[in-house]
């Protein structure tokens, strides 16, 4: 899945962010504004991700 | 004279990584951090050690004296390349440690790196190799610990006829920190048991949408390293941190059967500087989906076996354009 920051992402510590699952590339990318791809998202994270996958791939995907 | 000796077999590699907490660059991991035992089947090691710089001889003698000589231990580099089954772990733990990220999808891009590598700063991306049982003091320093190790490149690879087809990993790690021989025994190592990938899982191997019979393939990252001088109140020559002095470059080759597929890619093998995507995809996308949006085909010839082959080695770039430097230059989603 193709995933974007929610808001609450940015108030995140580092002790909670990707940077505490030792992965800071996630991390800057979706802080920058940029779209992530995740094969298994971190359980805590995933109310702080929102989808970014276009209608087209979500129909593809089915 | 000692009547001891040490078994290749023996030796167990274990890497400390960041998975709790990232440990600053020079700084071993500890006992109780977070350790894997990935499923090495081939490595080498290195030993504290320096070379030697000549001073220039003086005319009209013909041979070289003591003085001439000195070690140069701030300008070591250690070594060691490790051979892996390729597993997801394997893959995953030398992009983190390679170009900083440890899940999947692993992607690189332009704006990617392993971020600040100064002497003394936390670093998800330092590893410690411990090669257990291959320190050459067998009494009580029996483990070669390499700290501060970073990656400088990652080979993917898998052929029909090696293996089983199994994919395996090559990954090269660096250190500019003296390899140092003690007791040092992770606790409860993550053992990998994780299964390789395997090239006949494969379920999509494309070239701008071409299907190829594949033979093998091939694919590198890598990346140069620079030692940053050294401190001069270190004993042991440590380094002020490392730099990355050139761009990430994923090159890589693929051998296919050489049939009407190769005639359809025909014009991208003569050369239109005009990027591609190649596509090789485990019948289960989810397991292995390794991506490159654009490649160029680098001078691709004709194998002559017992069949006829392709070779196709090819360069992966990011797309140009507006988001030139944030596009994708190469994907992996890998699991289980």
């Amino acid at each position: 899945m193709i995933y974007k920051a929610k808001k609450s992402y940015f108030d995140l510590k580092d002790d909670e962010n990707f940077i505490a699952f030792s992965d800071p590339a996630k991390h800057r990318k979706l802080t920058d504004g940029r779209s992530i791809e995740i094969t298994e998202p971190p359980k805590s994270l995933i109310k702080h991700l929102q989808s970014a996958e276009s209608k087209k791939q979500l129909k593809e995907g089915k | 004279m000692a009547t001891n000796f040490q078994s290749r077999s023996d030796v167990q590699v274990i890497l400390g990584t960041a998975a709790s907490s990232a440990k600053a660059v020079g700084t071993a991991h500890a006992e109780g951090d977070t350790w894997h035992k990935l499923q090495v089947i081939d490595y080498n090691i290195e030993h504290a050690s320096a070379p030697i710089d000549v001073a220039p001889s003086r005319s009209g003698i013909y041979g070289q004296v003591e003085s001439q000589g000195h070690h140069r231990p701030d300008t070591q580099m250690y070594e060691v390349t490790l051979t892996m089954r390729g597993t997801t772990t394997a893959v995953l733990q030398s992009c983190l440690s390679l170009f900083g990220t440890p899940s999947s999808a692993a992607v690189l891009d332009p704006s990617d790196n392993t971020g600040d590598m100064t002497h003394g700063i936390a670093n998800a991306s330092q590893f410690t190799i411990v090669f257990a049982n291959a320190g050459s003091d067998k009494a009580t320093n029996n483990d070669v610990v390499m700290k501060g190790c970073f990656a400088t490149s990652m080979v993917l690879r898998q052929d029909v006829g090696t293996n089983g087809g199994e994919m395996v990993v090559e990954t090269t790690f660096v250190t500019a920190y003296q390899p140092s021989e003690e007791n040092l025994n992770p606790t409860s190592p993550t053992v990998d048991e994780g299964s390789p990938r395997n090239i006949f899982d494969l379920g999509t191997s494309t070239i701008d949408g071409v299907a190829l019979t594949l033979n093998n393939f091939e694919i590198s990252i890598t990346r140069p390293l620079a030692r940053v001088h050294f401190q001069p109140t270190s004993a042991s020559f440590d380094p002020n941190g490392y730099v990355q002095t050139g761009p990430y470059e994923v090159t890589g080759s693929i051998t296919a059967k050489r049939d009407d597929a190769i005639n359809d890619i025909a014009d991208h093998i003569k050369g239109d500087s005009a990027g591609i995507p190649l596509a090789l995809v485990d019948s289960t996308s989810a397991n292995l989906n390794i991506s490159c949006p654009k490649i160029m085909i680098d001078n691709s010839k004709p194998e002559v076996s017992d069949f006829l082959l392709q070779t196709i080695p090819f360069r992966a770039f990011a797309a140009k354009g507006a988001d030139q430097e944030t596009n994708t230059i190469i994907s992996i989603t890998i699991a289980n």
